[in-house]
């Protein structure tokens, strides 16, 4: 186990060092500086900014210089809100953009495991097709939709859920989360229909019913916990989709989180900011990945962690 | 006992023509295409949904051309018009005939999901096919890529891509020598179309890797290659043609993830470039005036979840019609 565990971290922290590089060399072999956007700069002014954000050197040294830099954790000064350090930045915002994700990441795996279940259960009745089309529109339909639509109709028409939201309520959570974890929810839906369709198939449930159990003993005990194994490793894929999601969710409502911060840096050419997101999310998402990784394989014995 | 008790000329009568009949083949042998067809034919929703897509690319194709507006004409004392006789969808802000720019987007939307799945297609086939063919370290060297490659977070690159290539592509643009048709196209389209390539191909390459292991341990490779076929003929003709059900399937299922990550991109405002419009960009502009003008959402945005929904569902379709075994 520790020798699986090693190895998945060091491909992690591969993954991890590829994407930094590439996000640098992307970033800074793109023509056009920051400076040059809204105003005419001297030539001279234009030299002293890139001093002073170390632009002028050659690519190389700005890399080793950053590389340094971000294992201690600086990732620079923003360039568009200056004077401000991008790990300030991040601090700040990403506890709203973390907030949501768990919200939504907890409303997607709840209600979706119970529907899942409910469908695979109710085979081929009226629950189970309803289910099955709401959660077929929900991974159709893409998340800004979601969101602006729910918008007009509970938020303006009929004024039961803010609009623009902080995060302080319980009701502001309603309308963002419902638009992150609609596609997440419907997804674990249709996984969980089918694994439990597979899983109440099997001998073990059969021997399980003659054994005199209860069909809620049988359910629970027996189905679900083998049921639940793909969802887990829908877990990583689902966090990548809950804080991609959230650049265009925090920005219809006005969460002040760091993925409509991210969106902004990125019009905005913030070289330090966007590469200090972007290094940062892609960290979250990949030890979110190691992290299931190491899990799903704690919960089913029947993979051979030697292997 | 003698020989003409046993076999008595009188026993035997000649067959008649519908006891004949019994004895002929009941039915004429069915092709892969043909027997997939005929699955594909009796469900209902994916033939439902493939009348769906027909019927939006079809208005995709000639509605801007019968339409009495061009999709960048500014009708100027029409401005935020909601639906009515001259304009069915309304206008924008500018006096723009929404209905035509709906159709424009429409037609951006799905060109992008086939040309990039088209893309991915060749990408991912090549990839996969090679390194399941050849095996052994060549195959560890480009699995190892694909996992990374997979573990990366996409959606992060192509924003980032999709901001780096903008320069590049625009001065390729500008330049005399770029093909007339990739002006028409935009530097955002193109950028889109690289993106999507680059990054979206590995399910791809590690199906059709997973079918080619097989594959190819299969006699008619073998027979192929006592016959002195080549690696390439090998691939190309024998391997990749018998694998071809699951690579349409997987090129179906591409289209509306394409669809999906350009609306995506468009929304963020770093899709197609102003005046042109996709069904991402037209729901991002409408998002401006949605108190006062929430028509202006309804109609992109329904469209692009009507287009992704039937390709879904077709893709489905299509997967349990192509290979029956992988039916869920």
């Amino acid at each position: 186990m520790a020798k699986y565990i090693l190895k998945r971290l060091l491909v992690s922290l591969l993954t991890l060092w590829i994407m930094f590089t590439l996000t640098f060399f992307l970033m800074h072999l793109t023509p056009g500086s920051p400076f040059l956007g809204d105003k005419k700069l001297t030539p001279e002014i234009l030299a002293n900014l890139e001093a002073k954000y170390g632009l002028d050197k050659p690519i190389l040294v700005q890399y080793e210089k950053y590389a340094k830099n971000v294992l201690t954790g600086d990732f620079g000064e923003s360039i568009t809100l200056a004077g401000q350090d991008v790990k300030d930045i991040i601090v700040r915002k990403f506890p709203y953009s973390l907030k949501l994700g768990l919200f939504s990441s907890a409303i997607a795996i709840l209600v979706g495991t119970v529907l899942g279940t409910i469908s695979a259960l109710k085979k081929n009745t009226g629950t189970d097709r309803a289910i099955m089309l709401i959660v077929t529109i929900g991974i159709a339909v893409p998340s800004f939709v979601v969101a602006t639509v729910s918008m007009v109709v509970f938020g303006v028409k009929f004024h039961l859920f803010p609009t623009v939201s902080h995060l302080d309520t319980l009701s502001s959570y309603i309308l963002p989360g419902f638009a992150l974890s609609f596609f997440p929810l419907s997804f674990i839906t249709r996984l969980m229909r089918s694994s439990m369709l597979d899983v109440i198939n099997q001998d073990y449930i059969r021997t399980a019913r003659a054994k005199g159990l209860s069909d809620r003993m049988v359910i629970f005990k027996h189905g679900l916990r083998n049921g639940i194994l793909p969802v887990v490793t829908y877990a990583g894929p689902m966090v990548a989709g809950v804080l991609t999601g959230s650049f265009v969710i925090e920005s219809i409502f006005s969460i002040p989180g760091l993925g409509s911060s991210f969106v902004t840096s990125i019009t905005a050419k913030d070289y330090p900011t966007v590469m200090g997101v972007t290094i940062f999310f892609g960290a979250v998402l990949i030890f979110m990945n190691f992290l299931v990784d190491i899990i799903y394989r704690f919960v089913d014995p029947r993979i051979n962690i030697t292997k | 006992m003698n020989k003409s008790e046993i076999l008595d000329n009188k026993l035997f009568m000649p067959a008649t023509e519908s006891e004949k009949a019994t004895v002929e083949v009941m039915r004429p042998s069915v092709g892969y295409w043909k027997d997939a067809w005929k699955r594909l034919r009796t469900n209902k929703v994916a033939m439902g949904s493939l009348i769906v897509i027909l019927l939006v690319i079809l208005a995709a194709i000639i509605g801007p051309m019968l339409s009495p507006y061009a999709y960048d004409q500014i009708n100027k004392g029409s401005e935020n018009l909601s639906p009515n006789a001259q304009h069915i969808f309304g206008t924008d802000s500018l006096g723009r005939d929404l209905f035509t720019r709906t159709m424009i987007g429409a037609r951006i939307s799905i060109s992008v999901g086939v040309v990039a799945a088209i893309m991915i297609s060749i990408i991912g086939i090549l990839y996969g096919a090679i390194s399941g063919f050849l095996g052994g370290w060549v195959d560890i060297v480009m699995m190892r890529i694909v996992d990374i490659v997979y573990s990366i977070p996409t959606i992060l690159i192509v924003i980032l891509l999709q901001v780096v290539l903008k320069n590049p592509i625009d001065k390729f643009l500008s330049s005399a020598n770029a093909p007339g048709f990739l002006k028409g196209l935009g530097v955002g389209l193109i950028s889109i179309f690289f993106v999507l390539a680059l990054l979206y191909w590995v399910d791809m390459a590690r199906i059709v890797r997973g079918q080619i292991l097989a594959l190819k341990e299969q006699e008619y490779v073998l027979a192929a290659k006592v016959l002195g076929a080549g690696s390439k003929d090998i691939i190309l003709k024998h391997l990749i043609p018998n694998c071809i059900g699951q690579i349409i399937v997987v090129a179906t299922l591409k289209i509306p993830e394409a669809i999906f990550v350009e609306s995506f991109l468009s929304f963020i405002g770093l899709g197609v470039s102003i005046p042109m419009a996709s069904l991402g960009s037209l729901s991002q502009a409408a998002l401006k005036g949605i108190y006062s003008y929430p028509y202006m959402l309804i109609f992109p945005a329904a469209t692009i979840s009507i287009i992704i929904l039937s390709m879904n569902l077709f893709g489905d379709g299509l997967r349990d019609a192509l290979d029956p075994r992988m039916k869920k």
